[in-house]
């Protein structure tokens, strides 16, 4: 089986995207600035995506109740 | 005519040849752009969707996101399957191939040094996890009185400790024995679990640069590894291989991590 073939069948996971995608690779400069903070505006975004899950996980990890 | 903008995939050797890429993002045709020593794999998209304020619009839309990212991969992907290829961290926006040619004459030396480093390997990751079996508490709910509650409680921290120092010595050596098989190899942040939606704590997310003549070899390790470690309560997850999101740029994007 070939490159191709064995990636045609792997399917990626959303997670495994975001880690390699957005967290690797080369950054060369853009031209077109995304804000202020260029890249950390995708990490800023996730990380507000993801804050009210942890809150969760953490309130139950203490044994508290949600307010 | 519409607006567009350039989308930079990643930069490979000009001299390399390659057929045809497969459909970009927003189902754009993907093309080779050559600048001296170097050509970049591009393709034209409509500012109105992918420009800057559509990037800040949609910064925490995961599905916008996703759908970016992962037509960006496949093209790397396809890419790598030929040749050595440097892949762009997203944004990777230009506003025309003028100016993605004088970023690309700027950057090239770090480019080149780049395709020379990743030339006829591949990345390979490596993630382990813990069974949450494994990870339970000892204490017993049935255990009586508040004294006998705290005495089960202290073994069980301590228990926990050793253990917990014993399961990073074991994942630092099972990272180390794949390392040797690896012209490079670094430890990542363990994934968060929220976006991979897994209840086990991961323990190790290591991803390895992998000479193509070495990767049979690799994978048979990392069988190996899997069938010894699942006694132990760890399941070694395996996937690539990828284009080098990981060994391409000389700047720390990851750092070692101690869990």
């Amino acid at each position: 089986m070939n490159d191709a073939e064995r990636w045609s069948k792997q399917e990626v996971a959303l997670v495994d995207l975001i880690d390699r995608v957005i967290g690797g690779g080369v950054v060369i400069a853009g031209e077109v600035v995304i804000g202020v903070a260029g890249v950390d505006l995708v990490y800023l975004g996730l990380q507000l995506v993801l804050a009210p899950a942890h809150e969760v996980e953490e309130s139950v990890a203490l044994g508290r109740r949600s307010p | 005519m519409d607006e567009t903008l350039v989308h930079a995939y990643g930069v490979v050797a000009a001299k390399e040849p390659f057929g045809s890429f497969p459909s970009g993002i927003a189902d754009t045709r993907v093309w080779l752009y050559p600048v001296e020593g170097l050509a970049a794999i591009v393709s034209l998209l409509p500012s109105d969707g992918f420009g800057a304020a559509d990037w800040e619009r949609n910064a925490a839309n995961l599905s916008w996101l996703e759908s970016v990212a992962r037509r960006h991969n496949e093209v790397l992907q396809y890419a790598a399957t030929s040749a050595a290829v440097v892949p762009l961290r997203l944004p990777s926006l230009y506003s025309d191939l003028e100016s993605l040619a004088a970023t690309l004459r700027a950057a090239s030396e770090r480019l080149e040094r780049s395709l020379r480093r990743i030339e006829g390997n591949l990345e390979w990751s490596v993630k382990v996890y813990r069974s949450a079996k494994e990870a339970a508490s000892a204490v017993s709910a049935e255990t009586t009185s508040g004294r006998d509650y705290l005495l089960a409680r202290s073994q069980d921290l301590n228990a926990r400790s050793t253990a917990r120092e014993q399961l990073q010595e074991q994942v630092g050596e099972l990272h180390d024995t794949l390392g040797h098989l690896s012209a490079e190899h670094v430890r990542n942040q363990p994934q968060d679990a929220v976006l991979s939606g897994r209840s086990e704590q991961m323990v190790l997310n290591g991803a390895y640069l992998v000479n193509r003549a070495d990767e049979a070899q690799f994978l048979k390790l990392t069988e190996e590894i899997a069938d010894g470690s699942h006694a132990k309560g760890l399941i070694v997850e395996v996937s690539g291989p990828w284009p080098a999101y990981n060994f391409t740029d000389a700047d720390a994007t990851t750092e070692q991590v101690v869990t």
